[in-house]
């Protein structure tokens, strides 16, 4: 017999007045219908996954502390120890319980709206600089109580998180646990190479790491300096912006919070020189020594990129020396007589001669400190509106995380090189580790040029910072960068966009 | 309405004579509810669900529009302000242009590449057919995610495959696929009608395999060559399945988000910047969910347009059967 | 027109379970102009036949040859065939004007008036000038099966191939077909090989019937021929309806030396002019009887006699079947209809010495078969079937 083919089988009433085309298209459609609904169930999943999840406890005897982080999800090593921290924790309050819930840095803010929407948020969270908005809409009580109350608070906190945690004179926030700061990377293999013994002087103000890396741009097939210029990582120029300043004074806004003064492009300012060149210093650097995949390049792919010899430079450096032995197991980190593979510096500070060397005219004269960017806002917890006690486990909570040695040492010292975010808390993480070149010049940085190292749109107290930051500031720079607009223009857009932000959204 | 009027067997009057005669009345609403209870009962959780979380999400997000929602909260009304906006923002008008491009490329191509995967799969015998299929169909089934992933290390100007081949091949520098020139809105296209083409693949091959084999065998006796066949026998029975992929795939490809924000993330700069990028970061990046929600009902509004072009273009196919 | 001829021709299909013949060493001679049914059960290999025959399928081995000419590699289009499909495959996008003109256009140098013409012309034959701009959707069953037909004829082919054109149709509609295509067939004298497994369509229909089975032709003949003298067993079971009664017997001889064939509860005498047809060494056959030949009848000559008892009547108008139980063997009995036992009676059967068949216990062929009045039967039953 042939194979089976189309022979319509049916009786001869079905055939009657059955049509000739409708055949293919019914057997399509059925087969069609299997996969169509299988993407429809999983869709519904989906929802139902987001429904679920956080809400305080209060059940008679024990308290559930639902807490919701992404730092807990950064690598495996950090997401046991929290896992392990959370028992330790539970065994040192008892009746206290946590149901630790974890989201990517990427996904977390999605993940906090949508239980927070369904009227159900976690009893704590790392809501970053979104939970300023909750704070706005009364889903987060005012932390002064909490701060308050507890010894050593609010003065133990890093300075960082005394800007981040305040907004306009109240606690919205209960701190962040950890902070990272932005720093120059260099790869020393490469700037040995063109003649530079002692990075720590050569590389100290702009002009010197300028010539460096106009020598390593003719010289080698390596990137002089990549920029991370995609919008959400340029935060490399949040921190080097300081560095036309001292003394900590902010590059961008300054004065009453509700009022504030924008110094971008500010023709009646005086420090509008500062601010504009380093914008676009940014600009430039980028121009002429970056990939053409700048404004497009995040912070992860630096470390490969470096310890493969492909990158010489950047300035997105952070404490975390674990993610460089993420990309190479015997990644050499420091100087090693000019042999190894990575190095972190303070971000060059402006010299009164960089200016006329880089062409900024605007920077001529201008002389400034070593500074940087410190994470911070992007890392507060915070409690939400629960009830009274699983709001103070939740404190507790937050407390273990802030200062227990158990938790806190392990964690900055060993699983993800970090700030503590308690003061106290830096020198016996210095002391108990023995850490690589980058954790502790990090540490040095932050710790000997104070508030030049300072955490961008903290101090502004104005109410879209997030947009101010990341859209305006960094957006706009990134389109320079890409070629959308050119240099010279771009400091002027981005005080016209803050400027619009500030006028809809901050009142 | 044809239809219905067909069937619609009897007037109003005669209606009223035939109850009359036999003694029987109008069933009210209430009557139908009471008879078909169970029926009710079983479609309940199901309305409900969609209602909870179709119907409701969709509503509010409307209303959302005229407000200026934060994350977190209600937000006040304010009219049409948001719309002023997106329609005055630079940014949203380059979005909305590039966006049309993207799907329409995609879309087109995805056609194309599942029209050409499911003739060839038709030609492979079975056995080995349900393995080819699983591997052509198989992007389709990866998670966009996960697509974005490959496709960053595929196109990679510093460890990438494709740039090395470029190389050996043009003898040339490979340009970067993912920032310089035309190369980011090129690769965007291809990688995502990589990914989805499967579907149109899956939807053209169940057609195909429907298509009556002896339509093949009367129009090859009847002087047909292989071409010819194709024109005559194959593309007409692709018509409609054309139509819903088109339909399908356009709504899809609006909404699609995932693998373009991991390849650029609307970068270099914002030069690659899609609607629903630009919605993701109006309200996870600037938290302004008021004016998220009025570009993703601008998101919407191409759909449907594509959607209602797409119907009438069908209605007009009916005819060729009838 | 043109004579079609099988020679020796195999198929042999190779699945995935190993190689299926589903044609074995065919042979089969159709002079031009003739009408010729192969029927058989259905994966009996008339499809696959039919199919070679077009070029849809390729030929293991053997021949066939169109006028003398070997086809074996001429393309489908190379043959001038055409054929009318079971699902009368019709494109569904075309109006059943030019669903007609289709093969014309392609093959023919035809100009579009003639075309036309021609399409015109077969519409008129066939009976729906009325229905030539519509598309095939909207056209019921019967209508599609005659733009299908009407789609073959207007080529002028030099041989029509039907793969059961009917069975999608109901039972009335069927009929009526029949006999259209039989008069399209002697209007246009074009050789037609037609597939069904419907025997009673081939008996009305057919100059020759080729039955098959298995892949192997069973025998060809005149419906009279299959109908009177079966070949084997199966032609003789699957010709005529209600099916023929089988018995196995055995051939005896009383002390008196007359024969008798001996079954199951009854013994049947027979005459010396029958058995000395057979070969003397066999005593082992198959009784057949057809059921229109049995006689319900008290009066039956004992050494003639069965006795059954009655299990269903079933009542069909014209007649009465009836279906007895002989000592645990079914046996059907066609009866006029005033003949109606009870249900439970005990009956007394007979039939005629002429009427029977013996076929070979082993071999299943055909050993005799009782010839009187054969001729005379033939065309009484033959008129029977066609007002049935």
């Amino acid at each position: 017999m042939p194979p089976a083919g189309n022979h319509q089988d049916g009786g001869p009433e079905q055939a009657e007045t059955a049509e000739a085309g409708e055949t293919s298209r019914r057997t399509f459609l059925k087969a069609t219908t299997a996969a169509t609904s299988a993407g429809a169930l999983g869709a519904l999943t989906g929802c139902l996954d987001s429904l679920s999840g956080g809400g305080g406890g209060g059940g008679s005897e024990t308290t559930t502390v639902s807490f919701l982080s992404a730092q807990a999800a950064e690598n495996a090593d950090i997401q046991s120890h929290f896992q392990d921290s959370m028992k330790t924790f539970e065994e040192k309050n008892e009746n206290v319980k946590v149901d630790l819930q974890t989201a990517s840095y990427g996904d977390i803010k999605s993940k906090l709206s949508s239980t927070v929407s369904s009227g159900n948020p976690p009893a704590f969270a790392e809501s970053g600089s979104g939970g300023l908005q909750y704070f706005f809409n009364d889903k987060i009580p005012d932390h002064s109580k909490y701060i308050e109350e507890t010894d050593g608070m609010p003065d133990d906190f890093t300075s960082a998180n005394q800007e981040a945690a305040k907004f306009r004179g109240e606690y919205w926030s209960a701190g962040a646990m950890r902070h990272t700061n932005s720093n120059l990377g260099i790869r020393p293999k490469l700037f040995s190479q063109v003649g530079v013994q002692n990075p720590m002087e050569e590389l100290s103000t702009w002009s010197g790491f300028l010539d460096a890396i106009q020598k390593i741009d003719q010289q080698t097939d390596a990137i002089a300096y990549e920029e991370t210029g995609v919008y959400n990582d340029l935060e490399s120029y949040w921190g080097y912006a300081r560095t036309a300043y001292t003394g900590g004074t902010d590059p961008w806004l300054r004065g009453d919070p509700k009022d504030p003064t924008v110094v971008v492009a500010n023709e009646n300012h005086d420090d509008q020189g500062k601010t504009d060149g380093m914008i676009k210093t940014c600009v430039k650097l980028a121009d002429q020594f970056s990939s053409p995949e700048a404004a497009s390049r995040g912070d992860e792919e630096i470390p490969s990129l470096m310890v493969t010899g492909k990158v010489a430079s950047f300035t997105y450096a952070t404490p975390t020396a674990n993610r460089w032995r993420a990309a190479k197991d015997d990644v050499k980190i420091g100087w090693n007589g000019g042999n190894g593979d990575y190095m972190l510096l303070p971000n060059p500070k402006v010299d009164p001669e960089f200016g006329s060397n880089f062409g900024i005219s605007e920077l001529e004269g201008v002389e400034g400190d070593h500074g940087g960017h410190v994470w911070s806002l992007e890392q507060q917890q915070t409690i939400f509106k629960t009830d009274e006690k699983t709001q103070s486990a939740a404190w507790d909570l937050n407390m273990f995380l802030l200062s227990d040695e158990e938790f806190v040492l392990p964690a900055w010292g060993e699983y993800y090189e970090a700030i503590p975010g308690l003061n106290p808390m830096m020198d016996k993480v210095l002391n108990e580790y023995d850490l690589a070149q980058s954790t502790t010049q990090a540490f040095k940085n932050l710790d000997q040029y104070g508030d030049q190292y300072a955490s961008t749109g903290a101090a502004w107290d104005v109410k879209p910072t997030d947009q101010i930051r990341w859209t305006d500031i960094n957006e706009t720079i990134s389109q320079a960068i890409a070629g959308q607009h050119n240099m010279e223009e771009t400091p002027q857009l981005v005080r016209q966009r803050i400027q619009k932000t500030l006028k809809n959204q901050n009142n | 309405m044809y239809e219905w009027n067909w069937y619609g067997t009897v007037s109003q009057e005669s209606a009223q004579a035939i109850r009359r005669k036999y003694g029987l009345e109008e069933k009210t609403i209430l009557d139908r509810m009471k008879e078909h209870w169970i029926g009710y009962l079983f479609i309940i959780p199901t309305f409900v669900m969609f209602t909870l979380l179709f119907y409701f999400p969709i509503a509010r997000g409307v209303f959302l529009t005229f407000t200026n929602t934060r994350l977190g909260g209600s937000g006040e009304f304010v009219g049409l302000e948001n719309y002023t906006w997106m329609v005055t923002n630079d940014l949203f008008q380059f979005a909305f242009g590039w966006t049309l491009v993207f799907v329409f490329g995609t879309t087109f191509l995805q056609l194309a590449i599942g029209l050409l995967a499911a003739l060839l799969l038709s030609e492979v015998v079975r056995g080995r057919r349900e393995w080819l299929s699983a591997i052509i169909m198989s992007p389709y089934f990866s998670a966009p995610l996960a697509g974005g992933v490959i496709w960053m290390w595929f196109l990679n100007s510093d460890f990438g495959m494709l740039p090395r081949l470029w190389v050996d091949l043009f003898n040339s520098p490979a340009p970067s696929f993912l920032a310089s020139g035309v190369w980011p809105y090129v690769s965007l296209i291809v990688a995502q009608s990589w990914h989805d083409y499967g579907y149109a693949g899956i939807i053209y091959a169940a057609a195909i395999v429907g298509i009556p084999r002896e339509q093949y065998e009367a129009a090859a006796l009847a002087g047909a060559s292989r071409l010819r066949r194709f024109r005559d026998v194959t593309l007409p029975h692709l018509v409609t399945p054309t139509i819903i992929i088109l339909a399908l795939r356009t709504a899809w490809n609006v909404a699609e988000f995932a693998q373009p924000f991991e390849l650029t993330g609307g970068g270099p700069g914002t030069k690659t910047m899609l609607l629903s990028i630009f919605t993701y970061q109006t309200a996870y990046v600037n938290l302004n969910f008021g004016r998220a929600y009025t570009i993703g009902l601008a998101m919407v509004a191409v759909s449907m347009t594509a959607a209602i072009f797409y119907v009438t273009v069908i209605q007009e196919e009916e005819e060729l059967y009838v | 027109m043109a004579r079609v001829e099988f020679d020796n021709v195999t198929k042999v299909f190779e699945d995935t379970s190993g190689p299926i013949v589903a044609v074995e060493e065919l042979d089969l001679d159709i002079p031009d102009g003739e009408f010729v049914v192969l029927v058989g059960p259905s994966g009996c290999g008339k499809s696959t036949t039919l199919r070679m025959l077009a070029g849809l399928e390729t030929i293991t081995d053997g021949e066939i040859r169109l006028d003398g000419e070997r086809i074996n590699d001429r393309s489908p289009k190379e043959r001038d065939i055409a054929m009318v499909f079971q699902s009368y495959a019709l494109y569904p996008h075309k109006t059943v004007r030019q669903n007609m003109a289709y093969g014309l256009k392609l093959s023919s140098d035809l100009d579009d008036e003639e075309i036309d013409r021609r399409v015109e012309e077969a519409a008129r034959m066939m009976g729906i000038e009325d229905l030539l701009d519509k598309k095939p959707g909207s056209l019921s069953g019967g209508q599609q099966q005659r733009v299908a037909t009407g789609r073959a004829i207007v080529r002028e082919p030099a041989v029509f191939l039907f793969d059961e054109p009917l069975s999608n149709l109901d039972a009335k509609l069927r009929k009526h077909m029949r006999t259209e295509l039989s008069r399209i067939h002697s209007e246009l004298g074009i050789t037609t090989i037609y597939v069904t497994h419907d025997q009673e369509e081939a008996m009305t229909m057919a100059d020759r019937i080729a039955i098959l089975d298995n892949g192997e032709l069973q025998q060809v003949g005149s419906p009279k021929e299959v109908y009177y003298r079966p070949a084997n067993v199966f032609v003789a079971d699957f010709i005529g309806s209600p099916s023929m009664n089988f018995f196995d017997v055995d051939l005896q001889h009383d002390g008196a030396g007359s024969p008798a064939l001996v079954g199951n509860g009854f013994t049947y005498e027979v005459s010396d002019e029958l058995t000395e047809l057979l070969d003397a060494s066999e005593t082992e056959f198959v009784l057949g009887v057809r059921p229109e030949n049995v006689r319900i009848a008290e009066d039956a000559p004992t050494g003639k006699s069965i006795s059954a008892t009655v299990d269903v009547v079933e009542v069909v108008g014209s007649d009465n079947f009836v279906y007895l139980d002989v000592s645990g063997r079914e046996c059907r009995v066609r009866t006029s209809s005033e003949i109606e036992p009870e249900e439970g009676e005990t009956v007394t059967l007979t039939f005629d010495e002429s009427d029977l068949h013996l076929f070979d216990r082993n071999s299943e062929r055909a050993a005799v078969h009782g010839h009187s009045r054969a001729d005379h039967e033939a065309q009484k039953t033959i008129a029977k079937e066609a007002e049935a």
